[in-house]
């Protein structure tokens, strides 16, 4: 327990008789963590709570150890880059940095050199003239990710931030949440790309309807739902022995040879057992082993498994 | 007496600067936006009317004291206070907080480390300065060309007009806070205005257009619209204290 975690306590926020999140209580460590779930979970709700632009309707919520009722301390150590894709009319990139940075107190040097920086570290450097009425999804994503690293927040909220990203873009985006997380920061990420998510985070928050589904590590997460089958994918020489010998055990459930690569997924209700019994063959067989994959411990399959797999 | 303490004086010294700066902002956006139009057209009507006058030949003028009479009631009171600052300051004021839960940027003043109640100011001195820009020297212009050089009365008829764009602003700015549609609370408070002659003293007080027409003196202002003033900014203040971004839910 730190007094830099985000933490919610039994918060739940309805709009009218409508739930927007039910009893969601939530530790989260310095690092970046992912908020998983379709739309309608409750995903950008949580978000709008932890960054004050919502109340909760029951409960009580601490961002590194400061309420969000007082905005004038809050909301300096809280960055968020909302998925609401709306800029005023006829306003540069540069002219809604520059003023945002004058309200947080800047002066006009200052405000103006960090706009400049902040641009150019989006990538917006040379667009930074241009209306934003003008930019493409892609670069309003950037200029939404400008304004919330306005001011060094040491919490950066982030809802969607890939969304209209090219790969080299979508790189560059996790490399910097990776190196703001590396520097101590919280990076809330919320995201309904299930392998991106897996690529970037330490941690991660499973919703659906409103509840907390589960929350960790993908890995402990998935070691934790035992009445899945776990499924194994080995790349060998031999794989028809290797579902002959796993059919011969009771966990192993169902084995089907593939051919391009030449391998077996397996299908077992226990799979350190399973793994036993693939080090075994290797032994007494001389089986020849090209690669070993869990293929359902990422957080696509988990929250399949968790919420009944419809994303 | 106790004195303020230095960290208590930059704070103080932070949250006007950040003030300036919403209003600074609030200004560029209205240029952006051309929010200045409808102000710019309704000041300078009277004064292109007025200086066509001055410049045309050929017309008797009135006797003595009917000038003061005709620009009092017609063009003061008729226009610029009934017509020109009412109707700016509904198109600029109402708009004010309106127009950011309509095109959904609210929630960027909302993130900024910045006291809601100084968002209200910013927006509302920014208000003052499109309405007040074009109408305080379109005043003194049309007294000018009407009165000639009286500078008593050209203070006066600007200080009026400056205190009309003040109270009407912030009527409006809390009109266009709390009302969905803000058409039917405008037509009230011209409703208001219009029949302010027949209404109870008690009522007439917190008439605008009375209160300013009838100089009665500094206190008269104070009391009615003054107080009419502070009153709608704490409202507008208060709603922003509470105010939660619902434009979307997921």
């Amino acid at each position: 327990m730190s007094a830099s975690d985000i933490v919610l306590d039994q918060v739940s926020r309805f709009y009218g008789e409508i739930l927007g999140v039910n009893n969601v209580s939530l530790r989260i460590p310095p690092g970046i963590t992912s908020l998983v779930g379709s739309n309608g979970a409750g995903k950008t709700t949580l978000l709008n709570l932890m960054t004050g632009l919502l109340r909760p309707t029951r409960g009580r919520i601490r961002v590194r150890g400061r309420v969000p009722d007082d905005s004038e301390s809050f909301s300096g150590m809280v960055g968020y880059a909302t998925q609401f894709d709306a800029f005023p009319k006829g306003i540069t990139g540069y002219d809604y940095l520059y003023h945002r940075l004058r309200m947080f107190g800047s002066d006009a040097a200052d405000a103006d050199r960090q706009a400049r920086d902040r641009l150019g570290q989006a990538g917006l450097g040379e667009a930074r003239g241009k209306k934003v009425s003008a930019y493409s999804k892609g670069m309003r994503q950037r200029l939404h990710l400008a304004a919330a690293l306005a001011g060094d927040p040491p919490v950066l909220v982030l809802d969607e931030p890939l969304n209209g990203l090219d790969p080299v873009a979508r790189r560059e985006f996790i490399g910097l949440f990776r190196e703001l997380a590396s520097a101590g920061r919280h990076v809330i990420v919320s995201s309904h790309i299930l392998h991106e998510v897996d690529l970037i985070s330490d941690h991660v928050v499973m919703m659906n309807r409103g509840d907390v589904v589960a929350e960790g590590q993908i890995h402990a997460m998935r070691g934790e739902i035992r009445d899945q089958p776990s499924s194994v994918f080995v790349v060998c020489d031999r794989p028809a022995e290797v579902a002959r010998r796993g059919f011969l055990t009771a966990h192993v459930i169902e084995a089907r040879i593939t051919e391009e690569p030449r391998g077996v997924l397996i299908r077992t209700r226990d799979v350190d057992g399973f793994f036993g019994l693939l080090n075994r063959i290797v032994v007494e067989d001389r089986l020849q082993i090209d690669q070993v994959s869990l293929t359902d411990e990422d957080t696509s399959a988990v929250y399949g498994y968790l919420v009944g797999g419809d994303r | 007496m106790k004195a303020t303490s230095a960290p208590d004086a930059l704070i103080w010294r932070l949250r006007l600067r950040q003030t300036i700066a919403v209003s600074r902002y609030e200004l560029r956006k209205a240029a952006a936006g051309r929010r200045w139009i409808v102000p710019w057209v309704l000041a300078a009507a009277p004064v292109f009317i007025l200086a066509a006058r001055a410049v045309i030949p050929g017309r008797t003028g009135p006797g003595p004291g009917v000038l003061e009479l005709i620009f009092a009631e017609r063009v003061f009171e008729g226009y610029i206070l009934r017509l020109g600052i009412f109707f700016s300051t509904v198109a600029v004021f109402v708009q004010l907080f309106r127009r950011e839960v309509q095109e959904r940027t609210l929630h960027t003043y909302l993130l900024l480390p910045i006291r809601r109640e100084l968002i209200v100011s910013g927006k509302y001195l920014a208000g003052l300065a499109v309405v007040g820009m074009f109408f305080v020297p379109a005043t003194g212009i049309s007294c000018l060309l009407l009165l000639g050089w009286h500078p008593a009365a050209l203070a006066s008829y600007m200080a009026l007009a400056a205190f009309a764009t003040a109270s009407y602003g912030a009527v409006f700015l809390l009109v266009g806070t709390l009302a969905r549609n803000p058409i039917i609370p405008v037509l009230l408070v011209l409703a208001f205005e219009s029949s302010s002659g027949a209404l109870p003293s008690v009522l007439q007080r917190f008439s605008i257009v009375d209160s300013l027409t009838r100089s009665e003196g500094f206190w008269s202002l104070a009391s009615g619209p003054g107080l009419l003033t502070l009153a709608a900014l704490a409202g507008a203040a208060y709603w922003m204290r509470r105010v939660e971004v619902s434009y979307a839910t997921d």
